[in-house]
């Protein structure tokens, strides 16, 4: 029987070695770094920080309480870690040259260069609601958890994000044709 | 359109993209590394705070002597005074800071 998260943070917090923490970062690594990637555009700077955000749950483990999803949890290091990322300027410049390559033809093309840029032209805050509750599958409440906003406002981040999506995307299909467009499906 | 689905497919074509890239020996390299390195600073710590103490305790064993005499007809450590009469009861300080230092590392919070 395969244990829950919560269990394997507690195995991890009692046995004090990182063989149970092993199966929390497989179980959780594919969308933390899915997440990051759409967050910052950049799939070196997205994996820096997944790594460093599972670095730092292994080593703050003992204060994780078990008051959210031990996802949630995760995800809300994560967010810290984009954040200090997107403060420091080298890695701000690194995100906007990011931005400004997926306008050439450097993107691998498997990349949903639509949706990149439709998602990059929102708020980090907008973003981050949208990809929490409609591409991770959080709910509201854990993505408020995450964020450290309140439910309502989360809310309102989330259907403004989607409304915004809408629009970039439509407007993209409309400039672009549908052969970019189909990256996306 | 229909966002919720784009995302969610786009998301999930990208989980599948990283589900068994390496990312995860990666990460489990750095921890085991972290480990190892801790336990090597908590044992030079403790080897370090052992010679301290095994440094004073002539002095003390002198201070107590001085103030019950018959003490300095004790021997420390048994039969292992036999093969070093001179540093015996340092030998057995030494172990017993090494014992308290090596306790202390066990019973402190956090991972390993």
């Amino acid at each position: 029987m395969e244990l829950g998260d919560i269990e394997l943070v507690t195995l991890a917090k009692t046995a004090r070695t990182s063989a149970a923490f092993e199966t929390l970062v497989r179980r959780h690594q594919s969308a933390l770094r899915a997440f990051l990637l759409r967050m910052t555009g950049d799939a070196a700077l997205s994996d820096d920080l997944a790594q460093e955000a599972f670095l730092k749950a292994f080593r703050a483990i003992e204060g994780f309480r078990g008051g959210s999803s031990f996802r949630s949890w995760l995800f809300s290091i994560a967010i810290r870690e984009a954040q200090m990322a997107q403060r420091k300027s080298a890695a701000q410049s690194r995100i906007t040259n990011a931005a400004a390559e997926l306008d050439g033809t450097e993107a691998p093309r498997e990349f949903s260069i639509d949706l990149q840029r439709a998602l990059l032209s929102l708020s980090a805050e907008e973003r981050a609601a949208a990809l929490l509750c409609d591409a991770a599958g959080l709910s509201h409440a854990e993505a408020a958890s995450a964020m450290g906003a309140p439910l309502g406002t989360v809310k309102t981040l989330v259907a403004r994000a989607r409304e915004k999506l809408r629009a970039a995307m439509a407007s993209d299909e409309e400039h672009g044709g549908a052969g970019k467009g189909a990256a996306c499906a | 359109m229909d966002i919720e689905k784009i995302l969610t497919s786009d998301f999930s074509a990208l989980q599948a993209r990283f589900a068994d890239d390496g990312f995860t020996r990666g990460v489990i390299a750095r921890l085991k590394g972290a480990e190892k390195l801790r336990l090597v600073v908590v044992g030079a710590a403790g080897a370090f705070g052992a010679g301290i103490a095994a440094s004073q305790f002539p002095s003390l064993v002198t201070a107590i002597a001085g103030a019950a005499p018959a003490l300095t007809n004790l021997t420390v450590g048994g039969d292992l005074a036999a093969y070093d009469t001179g540093t015996a009861a340092m030998f057995a300080a030494a172990l017993v800071f090494a014992f308290v230092g090596g306790a202390t590392a066990l019973v402190l919070p956090g991972p390993r």
